[in-house]
């Protein structure tokens, strides 16, 4: 019979053969009950009828019971404390193991334990029993927001998880004990009672410096080397349309037919120029969000107008009821609301109507944009906002591009703290949901 | 140094599309001169002032903004300047070097043309090529 492998955390059963304590205590019993019924009968028959000889047998009798009792109970239980403190020991020396911070708290706001990765984030001693309050960490640390601006000590993903909340992946800028700035990925969550009651919250934060170094250097790529392929995208173009122009009224149609080829393809690879040079520079911060004040609805009717004009198949109703006041870059809510009309449009290629609304309910404004085209299978929804995903690639409806998009869209909506989402059947349509929060409503802190 | 002469000086780095640029203007009836950087664009000014300059931004050695520093310093307006330029903030660049055009790249061949017509200075010495 195969040795069951044991998990790493099974540190309880150190022997070979199971002590449940139901065996113990039944074999005990067993054992005491045979003992009990039998040792009177040995005794009687080891004494003869001695009197004095049975009084010292049953004292030594008694004297045994109680020994073994006693020798059992110190040995069950010095093996279940070593059991457990080794079982603590593993976790301890695990959690000290991990690249990690972690970090505990109780509910009085105090951090009470902390990790080899965290006591040297905060610049302690290795083996340091921590026990401060935790708005001392904070102010060790100097938790911001990835914009730099300060982040308050209730949104802090550890205290979130005091009051219950469980926080996965709060992006902050701390500042190490070697006073640089780090980036770094919270994760929090409460550790309950059995009642449910939360006893203390534990956090774990990942340095994530290095992956936005790579990551800013990657986006500092793409933006060198899309302006690079402006001048020969320039060059193709140029003299693409004048060998177009030198054709005489002689020149078979096929060799003006394949210029125009040329043409068409130059301007292809410069929108995906474009939109590379466009995601390169948002992602580096460089595209600045210039906000103003503006009506959404307004927006939503001229961009549909404008829209409308270049649409050949396709009919747009637009539904703004009323006026809905934002604060935004309306040249990027601009962009956004022209690539969902367009893909609305390029993704019901026989042609319909194209339906525009907008809404505005509990502080919030949400603009509609409903095709009945072919839709978005159900297995690929979950991805459509991730970068250069592309729903239909390898479909008959793959139209080409580098499906960055509505990435973009989705990136501007996050930093306008609003949010974007899709509902989608397949053969009958899809309908983008695009949220933002109305300015009168909006009078927190942006992030 | 003569003034007033009706040639487009065209400076861009890029061979091919210096070429590119001189053949399409030549075609449209203007006399073109070229230059590969800055400092070449300056001593083709020396001897002679153009009627309107083709300005590409990033060049290696002496840059788009460095030659119209040096252009404006020595001549001042003498010939208009139009940027070409591949940055999506095209207009604010021509703006920072007090271009007085700019056309992002890549553009219609029909829009060079254009606007050289329309910012080139007329010729003092009199036009030896007409063109509609």
């Amino acid at each position: 019979m195969e040795r069951k492998t044991r998990s790493a955390f099974d540190w309880r059963r150190t022997s070979r053969f199971e002590l449940t304590p139901f065996a113990i205590a039944a074999c005990y019993a067993a054992l005491s009950v045979v003992w009990i019924a039998y040792s009177d009968h040995l005794i009687l028959s080891l004494t003869n009828g001695d009197v004095a000889a049975l009084t010292r047998l049953q004292t030594l009798k008694g004297l045994a019971f109680v020994l073994s009792t006693a020798g059992l109970i110190y040995y069950l239980v010095d093996r279940q404390m070593s059991a457990l403190i080794r079982s603590e020991e593993a976790l301890k020396a695990t959690i000290n193991s991990l690249a990690d911070a972690f970090i505990v708290a109780d509910i009085g706001r105090n951090a009470i334990g902390a990790n080899r990765s965290a006591l040297r984030l905060l610049g302690l001693p290795e083996r340091t029993d921590l026990r401060m309050p935790f708005s001392e960490v904070t102010r060790l640390l100097n938790f911001r927001y990835p914009n730099g601006q300060p982040l308050p000590l209730t949104e802090i993903a550890l205290m979130q998880a005091l009051e219950g909340q469980t926080v996965v992946a709060q992006e902050t800028v701390v500042r190490s004990a070697d006073g640089n700035d780090r980036s770094f990925s919270f994760s929090a969550a409460p550790v309950r009672d059995a009642t449910g009651r939360v006893l203390m919250a534990v956090t774990l934060g990942r340095d994530m410096s290095e992956l936005k170094r790579l990551a800013t250097l990657r986006d500092e790529f793409l933006s060198t080397a899309a302006h690079e392929l402006k001048t020969p995208i320039t060059t193709i173009k140029g003299y693409s349309q004048m060998l177009l122009k030198w054709a005489s009224p002689d020149t078979a149609p096929r060799e003006k037919a394949a210029y125009q080829v040329l043409i068409r393809q130059a301007d292809q690879i410069n929108r995906v120029v474009e939109e590379l040079i466009e995601v390169s520079r948002f992602r580096l911060g460089r595209l600045e969000l210039r906000k103003s004040t503006f009506d959404l609805s307004e927006l939503v009717t001229e961009v549909a107008g404008r829209m409308q004009a270049i649409a050949k198949n396709h009919r747009l109703l637009v539904g703004s009821p009323a006026p809905a006041m934002v604060e935004g870059d309306r040249e990027r809510i601009d962009q956004v609301l022209v690539n969902l009309i367009d893909n609305a449009m390029k993704f019901s290629p026989k042609g319909g109507d194209v339906e525009v609304q907008v809404q505005t309910a509990d502080g919030r404004v949400i603009v509609m944009v409903r095709d009945h085209g072919i839709g978005i299978p159900k297995e690929k929804q979950p991805y459509i906002f991730e970068e250069f995903f592309r729903a239909h690639a390898g479909t008959p409806y793959d139209f080409g591009g580098m499906g960055i998009g509505l990435h973009l869209c989705h990136d501007i909506l996050v930093s306008h703290g609003g949010s974007l989402w899709c509902e989608s059947e397949e053969g009958k349509g899809t309908t983008i949901y695009l949220g933002l929060p109305l300015k009168d409503e909006n009078d927190r802190d942006h992030r | 140094m003569t003034t007033g002469s009706c040639s487009v000086l065209a400076i861009d780095d890029d061979v091919d599309l210096l070429g590119m640029i001189e053949i399409l203007l030549i075609d449209a009836g203007f006399r073109v001169i070229t230059a590969r950087d800055g400092e070449e664009a300056l001593q083709r000014v020396d001897a002679e002032m153009p009627g309107v300059i083709l300005l590409d931004m990033k060049m290696p050695g002496m840059n788009g903004w460095e030659f119209a520093r040096e252009f404006r310093s020595r001549f001042g307006h003498a010939a208009p300047i139009v940027v070409l330029t591949a940055a999506e903030d095209a207009k604010k660049r021509a703006q920072e070097v007090g271009a007085e055009g700019f056309l992002g790249k890549p553009f219609e061949i029909e829009d060079l043309v254009q606007i050289v017509k329309s910012q080139l200075q007329p010729c003092k010495a009199g036009r030896s090529e007409d063109q509609a």
